[in-house]
């Protein structure tokens, strides 16, 4: 009865005809690091040296904790002896993996830039497994503009497993038997609707030498493990640069979505069962 | 003058009743009582006014018998009423002229489940284009109209109680009504309960996930505010629980209906003016399908859906049978689909994204008597109709396909009808109509998302740029009165343009586990139906009576493809012989085999059957009232046989003894 009445108001009131739908908020924006000491909103800190030799210190922060797969990396120098933010030098970063009988390197994207963007040296992390922070660590070095001085630093960090895993390695046998790294970078906020698709193929050279991979085509297929369908209108991903490969996928629900990589190298199929797990929240 | 009759034939029936005559006419007077004043003057509508005088029948029975009505069937509960190959969203189905839309993307919640005989006053089915009056319409309207209190008889409470088991579900169907007139006031309450186990059908097979529980209440209350002026506020509830599917992959765990109308009647005292009727009204449905009933799953899932509608209408009619109507609704309807598979998040979706319908109409009818016993009548009504999706997880689906649903979709739809009647000596009544109508795709054809279809094991993917059908309508009417008989002949003819047809997307998967593909709708050339419909009703002596229809439609695509879910030919005949108190009456149903089917969408043929129905009713007097005892036998031949419109070709109901004791007073 209260819903008539309420109703019997509302109809008294003038029709709309049609109705005024109002665009959804465009989500905002990744915040750009700022360049202030504190760590930012949308970043993680996960440590920080001094670049001996240098006169600086590092503070070092990622887009999450450090685990298997793409890591983000945003570096910000600090003069050591008056705590200035140093924006211009050339700097690198090297992941190290302490295994007791045996060190080995990981994949590693250093932008070779010579200036700080927004306050930040960029550069991205592929932990290839899992570690503590006693067999972990990240050297750093920085040849500092402003002094013209180089130095190194480094600093230990544990790197737990990406759940679901964000990383995966297989051996090519098709491809001269080359351990292949594939980490996904994105959709890292994935919804139900079109996300942008990438991942990043490395392959191991040696033990500490690692190549990106820019000769291979990759097919995508996602579906739904307990339902068996995939979506429509996806497109496979396509070289864009050092490995990097871009494209769409699209989910057509929300819950677990499997997508499954096919890799070809000269048009012949090199691996079809590596996949990455995503779950849409409702 | 409508309303004098009305006012006496109430008073008559009330008075008998209340007086007990044994005369002669008061065994009909008593059954009177179920019978429609309305429909009694209105001689198109034979075989409701003779069916729905039996107390046995469901509302069901009596729309399978109406001249071209059939069901589409899902269950034992909740058919679908079509027009002869017209449904859903081809055709109007109201209840006191309110726009009412399902909840459920399966059509399990015509509107017509929330009618039960014991709050039927009448119904109402046009065909075609004639039937726009209330909606722009290809295939017709079909309206309920809800019972009213006696508002012109005396104080006396009248009510009644009736009780029916059927045995071949163990269905109890439990029904009363109560109704008053108090000075300005009265008052009618009336309320339905039925439950149901799983049936037999005719091979003596259990039927699982067949059973139904459901309870009904509708109640009026009217005030005279003078002479002329009346108030009257509607109210109806629906609920239903763990109602059986066995032809669907699911049941409905839960349904909710809510309905409720407030109507201003004004009769004109003038010259020209005759009547105006106003109405406001609001519906909300609520339907929970689920699945925790069936065995086999391979996964929990849940198909919750809501559609709320209100609207208004206001129809203004002169004493020169001319109608002027304006109406209004808006429809919001969604669906979702929520699974829950085991060690893994929950999905979802909206099979039908959250979505708007809105519809500002305007219509007129006007009837003219002219010299030599001929008429002419003309309507027409104009349509603006808007739909469009709203934000919120169905606009990010749909991304997925490049398509922005949240774009407002506009139509003007346009529906004409004219006809030329005349008699010869007075026995004797052509009628040729001529008409043209219009419909917009519903949102399930706009909008549905991976909607599953249990006919043809496809996923259905809605198209929002559907055109509307355009349908040019002919008919031709014969028909013949006199004491001893009534009989009439009609043949009709409809080219629709643009008519919406679903075809295979190649290249694109299902989303139901063992759907077969992806189908989508679109506007293809044109497709035409032609058939007729017959009825015949004798008076073989003052006792005995024969009445028998006869229903054909045959409907093609422009590509010569049978269109799906056409009825076959079907007759239906009843002897009644009525004597006193006493009334017996046999029935003889027969479809014809059905082999013109449309294999695209997983019609297969239906052989042909024979039904034989027994019934025999007798009314005791008592001091206060009748007692009413009824029994039948339903499938008298036990004959395992299910219709061509039957979803799944789940048998139907077998051999079927049913009780009823009913009192009233």
């Amino acid at each position: 009865m209260k819903r008539l009445f309420t109703l019997v108001t509302l109809l008294s009131l003038p029709f709309l005809i049609t109705s005024c739908i109002k665009k959804e908020a465009k989500p905002k924006e990744t915040e750009t690091p700022k360049t202030t000491d504190t760590t930012p909103n949308n970043l993680v800190k996960l440590g920080e040296t001094f670049i001996n030799g240098a006169a600086a210190k590092a503070v070092v922060y990622g887009t999450k904790e450090p685990e298997t797969g793409y890591n983000e990396i945003y570096v910000a120098l600090f003069d050591s002896t008056d705590g200035s933010k140093l924006s211009r030098g050339h700097f690198k970063i090297v992941p190290m993996m302490d295994m007791g009988s045996m060190q080995h390197s990981a994949p590693v994207e250093n932008s070779g830039d010579t200036a700080s963007t927004n306050g930040y040296f960029k550069s991205a992390v592929i932990f290839s497994m899992a570690g503590s922070s006693e067999q972990w660590w990240l050297n750093i070095s920085f040849h500092n503009h402003k002094n013209n001085k180089y130095g190194t630093g480094k600093f230990n960090l544990a790197v737990k497993s990406s759940s679901p895993a964000k990383f995966k390695s297989t051996v090519v046998a098709a491809d001269n038997n080359s351990s292949v790294f594939i980490s996904f970078v994105n959709p890292s906020k994935p919804i139900v609707g079109i996300n942008d698709f990438e991942v990043v193929l490395h392959k191991k050279k040696s033990m500490m030498e690692y190549a990106p991979i820019d000769d291979y085509t990759i097919e995508i297929e996602p579906t739904m493990p307990s339902m068996g369908h995939g979506s429509p209108n996806n497109v496979n991903p396509t070289l864009t640069s050092k490995g990097h490969y871009k494209g769409k996928v699209n989910f057509t629900m929300s819950g677990l979505w499997r997508i499954t990589l096919k890799l070809y190298k000269n048009d012949t199929l090199v691996s079809s069962d590596q996949y990455f797990e995503i779950t849409i929240e409702e | 003058m409508i309303w004098r009759i009305i006012i006496l034939l109430l008073f008559a029936q009330t008075y008998l009743l209340g007086q007990q005559q044994t005369s002669k006419d008061s065994v009909k007077t008593v059954d009177l009582n179920e019978v429609c004043i309305h429909e009694s003057a209105d001689p198109e509508n034979q075989s409701f006014n003779f069916y729905k005088s039996s107390k046995l029948a469901t509302t069901e029975d009596i729309l399978s018998r109406m001249e071209g009505v059939n069901l589409i069937r899902r269950g034992a509960y909740g058919l679908e009423p079509t027009i002869r190959n017209y449904s859903a969203g081809q055709t109007n189905i109201t209840i006191d002229g309110m726009r009412i839309y399902g909840a459920c993307t399966d059509k399990m919640d015509p509107v017509s489940i929330y009618i039960e005989p014991v709050n039927l006053q009448s119904i109402q089915v046009a065909h075609g284009a004639a039937g726009a009056l209330n909606g722009s319409t290809i295939g017709g309207q079909i309206n309920f109209n809800l019972k009213e209190p006696d508002y012109f008889c005396n104080k006396k409470l009248h009510g009644q109680f009736s009780q029916s088991y059927a045995t071949v579900n163990n269905g109890y169907n439990t029904t009363a009504s109560l109704q008053q007139t108090l000075n300005k006031f009265s008052y009618r309450i009336s309320g339905a309960l039925r439950d149901a186990d799983n049936y037999r059908s005719g091979s003596g097979t259990i039927i699982q996930n067949s059973g139904y529980h459901k309870s009904n209440v509708s109640t009026v209350l009217a005030y005279k505010i003078d002479s002329l002026q009346s108030l009257k506020l509607n109210y109806l509830g629906d609920w239903g629980k763990n109602i059986g599917y066995p032809a669907l992959p699911m049941d409905v765990g839960l349904a909710k209906a809510n309905i409720a109308s407030l109507t201003h009647q004004l009769l004109f005292k003038g010259k020209y003016l005759q009547a105006n009727e106003a109405k406001v009204y609001y519906n909300s449905i609520y339907h929970q399908m689920d699945d925790t009933h069936r065995s086999n799953i391979a996964m929990h899932m849940d198909m919750p859906g809501w559609s709320t509608t209100y609207g208004f209408y206001n129809n203004i009619s002169t004493k020169k049978d001319f109608n002027l109507r304006l109406d209004y609704h808006r429809a919001q309807t969604r669906a979702d689909m929520v699974m829950y598979p085991a060690n893994e998040p929950i999905m979802y979706l909206q099979t039908l994204p959250e979505n708007i319908f809105s519809d500002m109409g305007l219509a007129m009818s006007r009837k003219i008597s002219l010299k030599h016993k001929q008429q002419v009548g003309f309507n027409a009504r104009v349509d603006y109709i808007s739909q469009s999706g709203m934000n919120g997880a169905g606009v990010k689906q749909w991304e997925v396909f490049d398509t922005d649903i949240t774009e407002v979709k506009r139509n003007v739809l346009k529906n004409f009808n004219l006809h030329y009647g005349k008699f010869f000596k007075d026995k004797f009544f052509a009628k040729i109509t001529l008409g043209y109508g219009e419909r917009v795709a519903t949102s399930n054809e706009r909008y549905g998302y991976y909607l599953f279809n249990r006919q043809d094991q496809y996923d259905y993917l809605g198209n929002l740029s559907l055109k509307p059908e355009k349908s040019f309508q002919s008919e031709l009417l014969f028909r013949y009165a006199s004491k001893k008989a009534e009989c009439s002949l009609n043949f009709f003819y409809h080219h629709t343009n643009d008519y919406i047809y679903a075809y295979r997307m190649a290249g694109y998967s299902q989303m139901t586990p063992g759907a077969l593909g992806l189908k989508t709708y679109t506007n293809i050339a044109y497709a035409e139906s032609r058939g007729g419909e017959m009825s015949l009703k004798y008076y073989i002596s003052e006792k005995l009576t024969y009445i028998g229809t006869a229903k054909y439609v045959y409907a093609l695509t422009n590509n010569g493809t049978p269109l799906p879910l056409v009825p076959p030919l079907k007759l239906q005949q009843a002897l009644r012989y009525a004597f006193k108190f006493t009334q017996i009456q046999l029935e003889y149903d027969y479809a014809a085999s059905q082999k013109r089917v449309n294999q695209d969408y997983g019609d297969k043929a239906t052989p042909d059957f024979h039904l034989l129905n027994f019934r025999v009713s007798h009314n005791f007097k008592i001091k206060y009232g009748i007692i009413q005892i009824g029994a039948a036998c339903e499938n008298i031949l036990n004959a395992n046989y299910r219709e061509h419109l039957d979803i799944g070709q789940v048998p139907r109901f077998g051999r079927n003894f049913t009780l009823n004791l009913s009192v009233l007073f």
